[in-house]
């Protein structure tokens, strides 16, 4: 499944700064385990896909992976051997803008054993450090 | 329910450099509100209150310029980075008013549907209940080994306790076992596909699509 928006204001989008930690999206809030980004970044749609393909190789059928972010920016790129200007690049792929404190993947159904190993795949395809956390107890 | 004591002490500054101040000495700043009194800015030893996180407790007598309060933990905030707590909130409360907190659903025992290859879902972690604070429960276990395929169980259908009554919606789905979904194949016309732009003008001779009216007929 290739992620990316079905709508779009604008095809093009600017680099933009990514400043600051998190303030949403930073908690576990639909499984038990969580995999949270310890720096700021860009996902691109097809790490996030190998990050979920890879889990689902790997986990039993009782594991339920979520994907907490989106890729909704575009990047674009020109050309190799193009003069510089006429103009912005076309859209090459998509990315999820990330900060640090964003959880990215959450998982359920499994221990917790079986979730730091899924996640350590995971980990391996992500252009971040990660880490595992869990679901706060409720209170 | 055990209901531990916690030293703490007023503290009259809230500016954030004196918050700041107060963390790094390994303490956290909290409040005490409800029934109609005054609030009040209270700090207390990070070690202290993580202790009485660990013993599971949701009430704590509360102690300060030698008086002694009972309090509702109501809320913890937590520096989401870092895993270290940042706030308190404390509530009033007599111990013969009921108070409404969330506890924990957990789910014991194989489910029928899980044994004939369907999918477990829990999807409600916790369940607000009304209680007296003296018998908040820790956790509230629901039996699932009669769940089949295509089943579900809600809140109404939580085990009844004494003292305890269940404020959420009864029709809310608690757990549930589905059948798997298979994954469907991607076309090479999907990953071909570029995005709608909304805001594209229509060359000239094209027709302008109809604005849409978020109503379908």
């Amino acid at each position: 499944m290739r992620m990316m928006p079905k709508r779009v204001k604008f095809r093009k989008s600017q680099r933009q700064k990514i400043k600051g930690n998190a303030t949403r999206c930073n908690t576990v809030a639909f499984g038990e385990f969580g995999l949270q980004s310890l720096e700021p970044g860009w996902i691109t749609a097809q790490q996030l896909e190998a990050g979920r393909v890879s889990a689902s190789q790997y986990l039993p059928r009782e594991g339920k992976l979520t994907i907490r972010v989106f890729p909704h920016k575009s990047v674009s790129s020109k050309p190799i051997e193009t003069r510089m200007g006429k103009g912005k690049g076309e859209p090459e792929f998509w990315v999820a803008v990330v900060k640090p404190g964003t959880v990215v993947y959450e998982l359920s159904g499994i221990n917790e054993e079986m979730a730091k190993q899924t996640f350590n795949r995971i980990a391996h395809k992500l252009p971040v450090r990660v880490r595992l956390i869990q679901r706060r107890k409720t209170i | 329910m055990k209901i531990l004591e916690l030293k703490t002490e007023k503290r009259n500054t809230k500016r954030s450099k004196a918050v700041r101040k107060l963390r790094d000495a390994g303490k956290i700043p909290a409040i005490l509100y409800g029934h109609k009194q005054d609030n009040v800015m209270l700090s207390l030893k990070e070690d202290d209150f993580v202790h009485i996180l660990r013993a599971k407790a949701r009430m704590v007598f509360l102690t300060f310029d030698n008086k002694k309060e009972s309090a509702l933990i109501k809320d913890v905030q937590y520096d989401n980075l870092r895993d270290s707590i940042l706030h308190v909130d404390f509530s009033r409360v007599d111990l013969n008013e009921k108070v409404r907190v969330r506890t924990l659903i957990e789910l014991s025992g194989e489910s029928v549907g899980v044994k004939e290859g369907g999918v477990l879902t829990h999807v409600m972690k916790d369940v607000e209940v009304e209680c007296l604070p003296t018998v908040i429960p820790e956790k509230i276990k629901l039996n699932i080994s009669e769940l089949g395929i295509g089943k579900s169980l809600h809140v109404k259908e939580l085990p009844l306790l004494d003292g305890i009554h269940y404020v959420s919606d009864p029709e809310a789905v608690v757990a549930s076992v589905h059948h798997v979904v298979e994954e469907k194949a991607v076309s090479e016309e999907e990953l071909l596909a570029e995005p709608e732009v909304i805001t594209k003008k229509p060359k000239e001779g094209e027709e302008e699509a109809p604005p849409e009216t978020g109503k379908k007929t």
